[in-house]
């Protein structure tokens, strides 16, 4: 019995091995010679899932202009998804290993403060060029290849401060609403000091994990409270719009506000966000491409980010190779660096040397089910 | 306003919560007394209730009660189709308690993850308005959650006369007191079994369909529920069907008034903090007794 077993295994062991060197053998999917590889962060989880799905459907837009084009140098882009989870900066560092090691991506767009902060020094080892569509101000003092395509906390306050006082003057108390993750603290702090420039103070303030089910405790205790506005700073997802409904639920009928995490297709569906709120975020202008107008309705504001970060690695890489130097991370910085003021066929940036970029901003409130755009602060105005 | 009047408004939201959580933990204690494991997998069944309310409801255009009654329908019928495609295999072949978790919780995964990479991990709502309500102890409580409140009581009232007065009730009992015997009587198992996950599928998906109504629905939505329940049977203990109500309305409670007293962020911290509290204090519980691990024969 032992000794048929055995011969069992030994022949199972065999069959394995043959099979196993079949399979080295064989030829694996190659990278096609010459493309270039750009990383683009993706997420099926709650929080980020809707905003990266928009980068990527951005993302493609692009792409198809750029390769039609003569993409990079004649070589076509080709992205690759870099899954970061739930904005888990482990799962994020595998990934990023598996596309710098095996993919060679040359550029990346990510998000998450801890995602970006932690694997800074990565990046920068790699070699490869990073934007950012995270709005914590840490992020780019993390690693020197790393530029902000977003608007900071401080930024997006500063926004939204000004637009209570010119909008809503009868405003004089606020309280906030943060997912209690480094980002939301830092939009909580940024906040307080910026609604304080302008004479509103905060009289509340309470923390949430990310992607809460439940946020009845949290805002009663905010509504106990007693302010003019809420500003709700959690990472994305359907948080806002719990955040809302909940609010409303609970009796609250004064101002509700937020900034990006507002731009997606679950408000613009939202009856309540109708009603006395509004949102900083992304506007398409009028003179961007109608694919990308059509997909940013769709999808979120977030598409014209992902547009936007693959036309600007095709103009950067262009420029490298044209100046007989090498794709690499810390060229495209250099270049980037060195324009700093680029009109994309989008959106005016200016990228500052210290990683922050001065970018567009709008307001918006909900009509109708869909987004409806107020009015659009321009980089001019905002430098 | 006094201090009693301020934590008002928490201990409603709070009795809210643990009766909501009650119905999942009354699942789970049934399935652990009859069958003898922690079922995860009932995430899996919550998760089939809530987007079956969700499809019958915005896509197929059914009104909302036949849209309720499908996806209880539904839940009952994943709840025991988990059972004869999966868990059975591993029971009938004496699977140890650690193998079924991991089945349950694989299951639960699979299922969550495979609902955000097909379909969308964003939040839908089933119903895109306010939620009609009434003013209790100086809060407001939407129908959503006063549904869930009284479908918990009736629940327990209607788990303990089915178990005590209707002959599947008594099967399942004498299954759960003794399996050996109660094959030894002519006592079909099985049936038994199917019986417990028909009827903890339809718990669960009573749980789930008030929670989506008024929280929307996501491929996420079903771990809070399941992790508090979890810990609501540790905190009740399963010395009967009361046991885990009770430790479900006092979990709710210290949720709740936990951001009565301390920042929110402090919130998870104190409630799942309460749960190591009694595991060192008191592990059978405070309402009952935990009883070890089944053997099966």
């Amino acid at each position: 019995m032992t000794a048929q077993l055995f011969g069992l295994w030994r022949r199972a062991a065999v069959v394995g091995l043959m099979l196993g060197n079949l399979l080295l053998a064989s030829p694996l999917p190659a990278a096609a010679a010459g493309d270039v590889r750009i990383g683009i962060c993706q997420s099926t989880a709650q929080g980020p899932a809707t905003f990266s799905t928009a980068l990527w459907k951005g993302a493609e837009l692009a792409l198809a202009d750029v390769n039609a084009h003569g993409g990079i140098g004649g070589h076509p882009l080709r992205p690759v998804p870099v899954d970061v989870g739930n904005n888990d900066p482990a799962q994020a560092r595998l990934s990023l290993n598996k596309a710098i090691d095996l993919d060679k991506i040359t550029s990346l767009v990510c998000w998450g403060t801890n995602v970006m902060v932690q694997n800074g020094p990565l990046i920068d080892d790699a070699d490869i060029l990073a934007f950012t569509t995270s709005s914590g101000t840490k992020v780019v003092k993390a690693s020197k290849l790393t530029q902000q395509l977003e608007a900071v906390t401080s930024l997006y306050c500063k926004v939204a401060a000004a637009e209570i006082k010119r909008q809503y003057p009868a405003v004089k108390t606020f309280a906030v609403l943060y997912v209690n993750y480094e980002f939301g603290i830092e939009l909580r702090d940024k906040c307080e000091e910026e609604f304080g420039k302008k004479g509103i103070r905060l009289v509340a303030s309470e923390g949430h994990p990310n992607a809460p089910p439940d946020l009845r405790s949290q805002l009663t205790k905010l509504i106990d409270a007693k302010p003019d506005a809420i500003y709700l700073a959690p990472i994305g997802g359907g948080t806002v719009a719990l955040g809302i409904r909940t609010a409303r639920e609970l009796g609250y009928k004064g101002l509700l506000t937020t900034y990006g995490a507002g731009d997606t297709p679950d408000i613009y569906t939202l009856k309540l966000a109708e009603d006395n709120f509004f949102y900083v975020s992304h506007a398409t202008p009028p003179g961007a491409p109608e694919a990308v107008k059509t997909a940013t309705e769709q999808y979120g504001g977030y598409t014209l980010m992902g547009y936007e970060y693959v036309w600007l690695v095709a103009r950067l890489g262009n420029e490298v190779l044209k100046n007989g130097q090498k794709l690499s991370g810390n060229a495209l910085v250099a270049q980037l660096r060195k324009d700093r003021d680029i009109q994309t066929p989008v959106n005016r940036y200016v990228f500052q040397d210290d990683g922050y970029t001065i970018r567009p901003l709008a307001i918006f409130t909900i009509e109708h089910g869909a987004r409806k755009l107020q009015h659009v602060l321009s980089a001019s105005d905002l430098e | 306003m006094s201090i009693f009047q301020s934590a008002l408004p928490f201990l409603a939201n709070g009795l809210s919560l643990g009766l909501s959580i009650a119905l999942v933990a009354l699942a789970m204690a049934l399935i652990w007394r009859v069958v003898g494991m922690i079922d995860f997998g009932l995430g899996a069944v919550y998760l089939v209730s809530a987007y079956a309310l969700l499809g019958l409801h915005t896509e197929l255009g059914f009104s909302l009660p036949l849209a309720i009654l499908g996806a209880l329908a539904c839940g009952i019928a994943a709840a025991i189709l988990i059972y004869g495609l999966v868990y059975r295999h591993f029971i009938s072949r004496n699977a140890p308690l650690f193998v079924m978790v991991l089945v349950g919780l694989s299951l639960f995964l699979a299922g969550e993850n495979l609902l955000g990479a097909a379909l969308s991990s964003q939040k839908f709502y089933v119903i895109d308005a306010q939620l009609p309500g009434v003013d209790v102890l100086g809060t407001r409580l939407n129908v959503a959650q006063l549904g869930k409140m009284a479908v918990s009581l009736a629940a327990l009232a209607g788990i303990a006369y089915f178990c005590l007065r209707t002959a599947p009730g008594t099967m399942i009992l004498a299954v759960a007191d003794n399996k050996r015997l109660a094959l030894g009587v002519g006592i079909y198992v099985d049936h038994a079994y199917v019986w417990t996950f028909g009827l903890a599928g339809l718990m669960v998906s009573a749980a789930a369909i008030p929670d989506v109504a008024e929280s929307g629905v996501d491929p996420y939505v079903a771990l809070n529920p399941v992790l508090l329940a979890l810990a609501a049977i540790i905190i009740g203990g399963l010395g009967s069907f009361r046991a885990p109500v009770l430790g479900a309305v006092l979990l709710g409670l210290a949720f709740h008034l936990a951001v009565w007293l301390f920042p929110a962020s402090w919130q998870e911290v104190i409630a799942y903090g309460l749960v190591v509290v009694v595991l060192i204090a008191r592990p059978q519980g405070l309402f009952g007794a935990l009883h070890a691990a089944r053997e099966r024969a």
